[in-house]
């Protein structure tokens, strides 16, 4: 199969370059369509909501912090045996077994500001 | 427990509370979703449902047995069960995998496998790139398991139209890979 936008000879199931997220471009403002203005919360703040003590549990990936609170897999702010909530996951997804859009349809509640 | 093998394990520098725990985590999910497979299979009902059947009933059956492969392993490593169920059920690797609103719907049922088929894959996935080459045991364990689990996710997802899944499903019994564990 020959791909119509750039002309590689492609197998199986490829998207066209353009489509694929570059993770090493990819920014806060072109990773997921937002409004406008959110709030931005500190790594400082962002470790508070680590789903203990009923607070929300939030993560941050790629400097967008989604709430992961209504997650099954995020109970009391623990996912899979070794990660915590209340943290930038942009590392962690590295060697993760899934992707980013695992996140894509949890809210988002602002962007990841430096303390 | 055996204590040199948990010792052998972690010389070879895995975290065997956290493996433990990933254990424990998907014989949650394992059990679950043999609980939760029954309601979809005996929802699978008409001619559409029929066809769905048989490959429902067998990844239910062989994720049963993957429940009984994972608990001997886990008490080898020194871990345990949780004593409450419902814990036990909380703690799952993977979301449960409940009946659709509308249990007529086929696409929505085989939506429902599939997505947790692929849960799975992606959990045994994670524990092979842990246990490679370290912990032999565990990793062949959950090799096999893995290799179920693909065949499974590729069933419902061939019904899904997504393409081929390469293989007919099982001529025989169930479970050829993880069998050699439950003897």
């Amino acid at each position: 199969m020959r791909s119509q936008s750039t002309g590689e000879t492609v197998q199986g199931c490829r998207l066209p370059r353009e489509a694929r997220v570059d993770r090493m471009t990819e920014t806060a403002e072109t990773a997921h369509p937002w409004p406008a203005r959110l709030p931005t919360i500190t790594r400082q703040r962002l470790r508070k909501y680590n789903g203990r003590d009923g607070t929300p549990v939030y993560v941050a990936l790629n400097g967008i912090v989604y709430d992961v609170t209504d997650s099954f897999l995020w109970p009391k702010g623990r996912h899979y045996a070794e990660h915590e909530a209340g943290a930038d996951l942009t590392r962690a997804m590295d060697q993760a077994p899934h992707g980013d859009d695992v996140l894509k349809r949890f809210p988002i509640v602002g962007t990841l500001g430096d303390d | 427990m055996a204590r040199v093998a948990r010792e052998m394990v972690e010389k070879a520098g895995v975290n065997v509370d956290q493996l433990v725990e990933l254990l424990v985590n998907n014989a949650a999910a394992e059990l679950t979703t043999f609980y939760y497979y029954t309601i979809l299979r005996v929802n699978l009902i008409g001619l559409e449902g029929e066809g769905i059947k048989e490959i429902a009933e067998t990844a239910r059956i062989e994720d049963r047995n993957h429940f009984e492969a994972l608990v001997p392993r886990i008490y080898e490593l020194g871990g345990k069960l949780p004593e409450n169920m419902k814990d036990f059920h909380d703690c799952s690797a993977c979301p449960p995998a409940k009946l659709p609103t509308d249990p007529k719907n086929i696409t929505a049922m085989l939506q429902v496998l599939v997505e947790a088929e692929r849960c799975a894959v992606r959990g045994y996935s994670h524990i092979c790139n842990l246990t490679a080459g370290k912990d032999h045991r565990t990793y062949d364990l959950a090799l096999a398991i893995l290799n179920e689990e693909v065949e499974h996710e590729s069933w419902f997802s061939e019904f899904l139209g997504e393409g081929p899944s390469g293989h007919f499903m099982r001529r025989g019994e169930t479970s050829p890979f993880v069998g050699k564990f439950m003897r």
